[in-house]
């Protein structure tokens, strides 16, 4: 009897019943979902193959995917390329990284891991690609940060934002977008989540940059060779690791420029606070607004209503080719979001999406705005005698400030009042 | 190693049905850009009356050492005399422009309204200013790019144009009548050669002094004479415009 009892309470432990038991005890453990990966950058990679006339091989997709893996890590485990001479210390530092990388938890101190999972993901994605869940929703959409490009920052069209612009953005938000403002998580969260963002940035525009180099291969070539070519081929094989090289160093060498590059802003000249002064200087602004030099109205419309041009796209759009309903077709079934115009900016709402600070206006127009089709406006230089000075971008400032008090810009109830009949 | 220096010359011609250019919409500055009400057509591709093809682009793709004998020393690195390129009638009047990266573009405004020039290269800083009625702007590339980038004015947004920066002035754009030519090219040597058309992109599919001749990506070889003229006969179909 006991030696019966003593079998059978080991057979549970073969057979089926230790099978349902095993998953039993995966699923309790937690080893049901997914691990988060990088998506690969498909409408790119279809932009480049429509272009080129050609298609990526396997091998050559799987080249990229390796490449990327092996210089940037996993959403899990991320590291950072190790290229001779480039130096990424400050810009991107590792540790701050690995603390908004991985899985959402907390460590014994309270520390927390998994920022950008608990905070960001669900717009901008796993990759930063701006095609989170919500994306598709909202109105505009979250930023793709594979191109490099950002719209808010001191530095001038085409130049990388400084650490302090992509502070800023997530300290304030931005306004009149679903960005909300971080402001009450710690500084070292936010730094995190900063250094995180220029992580995914540099990896994604490495990634177009493969692209590139892949769609100039010749065919049957490769970007890497196996490990095992190594010895049999060494030049050839040296070589291409020398080229892949170049490119990390490429992309990363305008975001180390970039710190030092923020536009100086000229203190102004004094005594403009004085109402009078104040008065004049929004005269002028509106002069320069409605003349040749700035050219606001040819886009922001004769009402400063952002009517004045409606057909254009932001440079994101723009790469998906919207006029062109075949290949658009094809980028939306990669899961592209659907094109939409880009509006110049209603000014008479006063709400600034890169921050209402004087400075932060000044910025958008001696700067542009990167990714758009707001242009910088022209300096005077002593070749150029038809530029705008400091002075006069300020007094442009202050006049699209005084834009929403305004009479024009007033907001009718949108709902009638109720009142009652006395009697 | 080079045995000297030869030349490399020819036409590009459609053949076929003549394409027609689509008119643009112009709906800003009418006054200026479509004065007395004509109609404005797209520059995409110009065909002269031959069938000449304007405004291809035959460059050297490939790597050359800056020096003699790979490098003619009136080719090499190191120009930096101004290229002008000016814009009138809400038109870009050079509408493929090619130079060497160390020149600078003065980026001239010859209207009587204001434009904003939009350059967006792939290695070189992006430029995007306003540009006032009779007013310039200067660009100073940094890098050679692979491949053209485009040109464009955010307030007429059917201006098109554009560039592409060289290392060395192994480069040439053809003329209305489709003919170009490059001098001082090292012979004796396979050369790489690329050729480039706005509406075609890199040219697959040709006809070259009679015979069919795949070009992958736009790249063809020749291995030039020297102190001779190697001149190509290039046969596009206009199928490719239309």
């Amino acid at each position: 009897m006991r030696a019966e009892s003593i079998r059978s309470r080991l057979s549970f432990w073969t057979g089926r019943d230790a099978l349902a038991a095993g998953l039993l005890l995966a699923f309790a453990a937690g080893c049901g979902a997914p691990e988060a990966e990088f998506r690969g950058n498909l409408v790119y990679v279809k932009r480049k193959e429509i272009e080129g006339q050609t298609e990526f091989t396997k091998p050559q997709s799987a080249d990229m995917a390796n490449i990327l893996a092996a210089y940037f890590g996993t959403p899990d485990d991320p590291h950072l390329p190790k290229v001779p001479g480039l130096e990424l210390g400050p810009l991107v530092d590792l540790d701050r990284v690995k603390m908004s990388a991985g899985k959402v938890a907390s460590d014994k101190t309270g520390q927390p891991h998994g920022l950008y999972r608990e905070h960001c993901v669900h717009c901008h994605g796993v990759t930063g690609d701006g095609l989170g869940p919500t994306a598709a929703f909202l109105n505009p959409y979250p930023r793709d940060y594979r191109m490099g490009r950002f719209k808010f920052k001191s530095t001038v069209k085409g130049q990388r934002p400084t650490h302090e612009d992509l502070r800023k953005i997530l300290h304030d938000g931005v306004a009149g977008t679903a960005m909300p403002s971080f402001k009450v998580l710690d500084n070292d969260e936010v730094e995190s989540l900063v250094h995180y963002v220029k992580y995914l940035s540099l990896r994604g525009e490495v990634e177009r940059r493969l692209a590139d180099e892949v769609v100039e291969l010749s065919e049957g070539e490769r970007l890497v060779l196996d490990v095992s070519e190594k010895d049999k081929n060494p030049e050839s094989f040296n070589g291409k690791i020398a080229r892949l090289n170049e490119i990390v160093t490429e992309v990363v060498q305008p975001w180390l420029e970039a710190d030092g590059l923020a536009v100086p802003i000229e203190e102004r000249t004094a005594g403009w606070e004085d109402p009078e002064a104040k008065a004049k200087s929004i005269a002028r602004g509106r002069e320069l607004f409605y003349g040749s030099i700035a050219n606001c109205v040819k886009c922001h419309g004769d009402s400063a209503l952002g009517d004045g041009q409606i057909n254009d796209y932001d440079d994101w759009t723009k790469e998906l080719d919207p006029a062109k309903p075949d290949t658009l077709s094809q980028y939306l079934a990669l899961g592209a979001l659907e094109p939409r115009n880009i509006r110049p900016r209603n000014l008479r709402l006063g709400i600034y999406r890169g921050g209402r600070r004087p400075i932060d206006l000044y910025w958008r127009i001696a700067n542009g705005i990167d990714g758009t089709p707001m242009p910088a406006v022209p300096m005077k230089t002593p070749e150029n005698e038809k530029g705008l000075t400091p002075d006069d971008i300020w007094n442009i400032v202050d006049y699209v400030r005084s834009l929403p008090y305004e009479s024009l810009s007033k907001q009718d109830r949108q709902q009638p009042q109720i009142t009652r009949e006395r009697l | 190693m080079p045995t000297g220096w030869a030349t490399l010359s020819g036409v590009f011609k459609v053949v076929g049905d003549r394409p027609s250019a689509a008119p643009l919409t112009i709906d800003k500055d009418q006054a200026v850009c479509a004065p007395g009400g004509r109609p404005v057509l797209s520059q995409e591709f110009v065909i002269g009356p031959d069938g000449g093809l304007a405004n291809v682009l035959v460059f050297v793709s490939q790597k050359l050492p800056d020096e003699e004998p790979w490098t003619h020393s009136e080719s090499r690195s190191g120009k930096s005399d101004e290229v002008l390129f000016d814009q009138k009638e809400c038109v870009f009047l050079t509408r493929l422009l090619a130079l060497q990266y160390t020149q600078p573009i003065r980026i001239k405004n010859s209207d009587p309204v204001g434009h904003n020039t939009s350059l967006k290269p792939k290695k070189n800083p992006a430029y995007d200013q306003t540009i006032p009625s009779n007013a310039a702007g200067l660009y100073q590339p940094k890098a050679e790019e692979d491949q053209p980038f485009p040109v464009a004015c955010a307030i007429h947004p059917w201006m098109k144009a554009y560039m592409i920066t060289r290392r060395n002035s192994y480069f040439a754009v053809t003329k209305p009548d489709g003919s170009f030519e490059i001098p001082n090219l090292p012979a004796g040597v396979e050369l790489e050669f690329r050729v480039w058309q706005e509406r075609t992109n890199f040219l697959q599919e040709v006809t070259v002094n009679g015979a069919s001749e795949k070009w992958a990506k736009g790249r063809f070889k020749r291995t030039l004479t020297a102190g001779e003229t190697t001149s190509l006969e290039v046969q596009i179909p206009s199928s490719l415009f239309q």
